[in-house]
């Protein structure tokens, strides 16, 4: 069939002219090719199901930390008998930062080297340099 | 080359979804099973009768009983000594300590500083005959709470102890002691009040120390009643104290308890309140490490019902046993240590309070001496001959367990202890602890002419 049918075709295909390609038709493809390559890179099936899983893994973690920590923290100050004082209260004359700037330096490393086995936060750092200035008012504590 | 770097940055931003989920996921785990941990912790503590809060803790205590209103008013007027003054009182105390007389021109300093503060001194002695002391409304937390000023309790120790020398000097020994009695008696009392935390321990030691070397100075070389000697002998009653000092570390266990729950429970309204933590990263660092501020709590706590074990235990056994409670435990990892995780030492907190039971300890034998020679005409010549007559036992050192150290050395009879470094110094002592094992001459000795 192959074979009688080829000399019909060829004669055929003979006198289609063949139809010029628009004009700029291959620039726009070959200008398109890089934009298509990125984007089918960002957007792979397999990056879009681990960015949305983790986000909604992540969320859902989040959430249930949050919940699972409020009954915990419920349940312990419940245990404890402790609940957290309002601003009104915690307004009334606290021991503040001169409070323990008054301490003896003596006595502050005493609480220092009770407190800390290893390093002592950053933040009580202010308070031992400033018991090194009120030694020599207490001296002798 | 523009494809391929932001390839690479989708790449890196998947991962670090990645991880982020990760290690919050972990993060939330972590946090779940510790707080289930520190749940079951506190439940048992509760469950074996450990109080969990300060409220708990807090003594009953009608306006009417309540000594620290007196205290309140002693320190509203409590002139603190000006800088001579401050001097002068140092020497007096240093003398004190190291046996020497105060000079003339430090004498009419200090008179003149008593004088200024005879009000407070009465209001002292008042407070001293109330049953209890709080300071501050039981409802809050102890990390809120008001305390006594530790400055002005520690000047008003050294007011009491020289208002006693001088009176003792000037006017009659008996008020002189009776001073230092009721300066004794105020400072023990702290042990009970609602702010009994560690550091009103320490100063309620260092209070003692003073007055009972002020007390040594009156009655060392002085005819004494047979039965004031009795009496006063009520006053150094070491294992009553060691019993009214544990209190203070019980309370710094609730302190520290209290103090963690609320760090853990983020409260920015108890946290700022306390400037800690005042910033915003501060709070998010401390909601990222709440895992870890949970296992710091929990393992502080239970450390500290492991040392409730060891309070009331004498010095030198107590030492011993936290050394292998600590090698047991270990110290906080150094991984753990750039968040701020903290545990507590308590070897300095027992030394010193062993330091003032030792004084405790040699000021009553030596008192026991003084009235067997009352009855006797001489002293003894070992402790044992105070027993059981004078003395229930003989007294032991809580630094070694054995015997009280007793001895002539000249003209002089010597009781002592022989101090943090468990080597008979012959007696010498030193008037400040600075180490853990004083290397030299720290004896706490109760000493008089044998004449």
């Amino acid at each position: 069939m192959k074979e009688r049918m080829d000399p019909e075709i060829e004669r055929i295909l003979k006198t289609v002219a063949p139809a010029p390609a628009p004009i700029g038709l291959r620039e726009r493809i070959l200008r398109g090719i890089p934009a298509g390559r990125r984007t089918r890179s960002l957007t792979t099936p397999l990056v879009r199901f681990v960015l949305i899983g983790c986000s909604a893994f992540l969320v859902l973690v989040l959430v249930m930390d949050a919940l699972i920590g409020k009954i915990q923290k419920d349940r312990i100050q419940a245990l404890v008998g402790y609940t957290a004082q309002h601003s009104e209260s915690l307004a009334l004359p606290l021991p503040g930062e001169e409070f323990f700037d008054s301490w003896p330096e003596r006595l502050w490393i005493d609480r220092m080297s009770l407190l800390a086995y290893g390093k002592a936060p950053r933040r009580t750092w202010h308070d031992i340099r400033n018991m090194k200035a009120l030694r020599e008012e207490y001296d002798g504590n | 080359m523009g494809i391929s770097v932001h390839k690479v940055i989708v790449k890196v931003l998947v991962i670090l979804a990645i991880l982020t989920t990760a290690v919050l996921t972990v993060r939330a785990v972590f946090n779940y099973t510790m707080g289930r941990k520190l749940e079951a912790a506190l439940r048992d503590a509760k469950a074996d009768g450990f109080p969990l809060s300060g409220f708990d803790m807090t003594p009953a205590c009608a306006e009417t009983d309540n000594g620290a209103s007196l205290w309140k008013a002693a320190e509203a007027l409590i002139v603190l000594p000006k800088h001579q003054e401050r001097t002068a009182s140092v020497k007096a105390i240093e003398s004190l300590f190291g046996g020497s007389p105060i000079d003339p021109k430090s004498r009419k300093l200090l008179s003149d500083w008593v004088a200024k503060n005879r009000k407070v001194i009465e209001l002292i002695d008042e407070a001293s005959s109330m049953v209890c002391f709080r300071y501050d409304t039981p409802e809050r937390p102890l990390f809120a709470k008001a305390y006594p000023d530790p400055i002005k309790l520690l000047q008003a120790a050294r007011l009491l102890a020289i208002q006693a020398l001088l009176k003792a000097d000037e006017t009659t020994w008996q008020e002189g002691l009776a001073g230092c009695r009721q300066g004794m008696r105020f400072f023990k009392n702290l042990a009970d009040a609602d702010a009994s935390v560690l550091i009103m321990g320490l100063t309620a030691v260092a209070d003692l120390k003073m007055l009972v070397a002020g007390f040594n100075r009156i009655v060392q070389g002085r005819d004494m009643d047979t039965a004031d000697l009795v009496s006063l002998m009520k006053e150094f009653d070491a294992g009553a104290w060691r019993n009214k000092f544990a209190r203070f570390i019980r309370v710094e266990r609730v302190f520290g308890l209290e103090w963690g729950l609320a760090r853990i429970a983020g409260d920015p309204e108890v946290l700022e309140a306390r400037s800690f933590p005042g910033r915003a990263w501060e709070r998010g660092r401390d909601w990222l490490i709440r895992p870890l501020l949970k296992w710091e709590v929990r393992r502080n706590f239970k450390m500290s019902l492991e040392i409730d074990k060891l309070l009331l235990l004498p010095y030198h056994e107590q030492r011993e046993a936290y050394d292998q409670l600590v090698a047991h435990r270990g110290s906080v990892p150094w991984h753990i240590r750039p968040f701020g995780i903290m545990s507590m030492d308590h070897r300095p907190v027992f030394m010193k309070e062993a330091t003032l039971e030792a004084m405790m300890l040699t000021t009553k034998a030596g008192l026991a001496c003084k009235i067997y020679r009352n009855m006797n005409g001489r002293y003894p010549d070992h402790l044992e001959a105070l027993v059981p007559s004078i003395l229930d036992e003989v007294p032991l050192d809580p630094f070694t367990g054995k015997p009280l150290v007793y001895r002539f050395a000249g003209d002089e009879v010597l009781v002592y202890s022989v101090g943090s470094n468990g080597r008979d110094d012959g007696g010498r002592e030193t008037y400040q602890t600075t180490q853990l094992v004083m290397e030299k001459d720290d004896d706490r000795a109760w000493r008089e002419k044998a004449r």
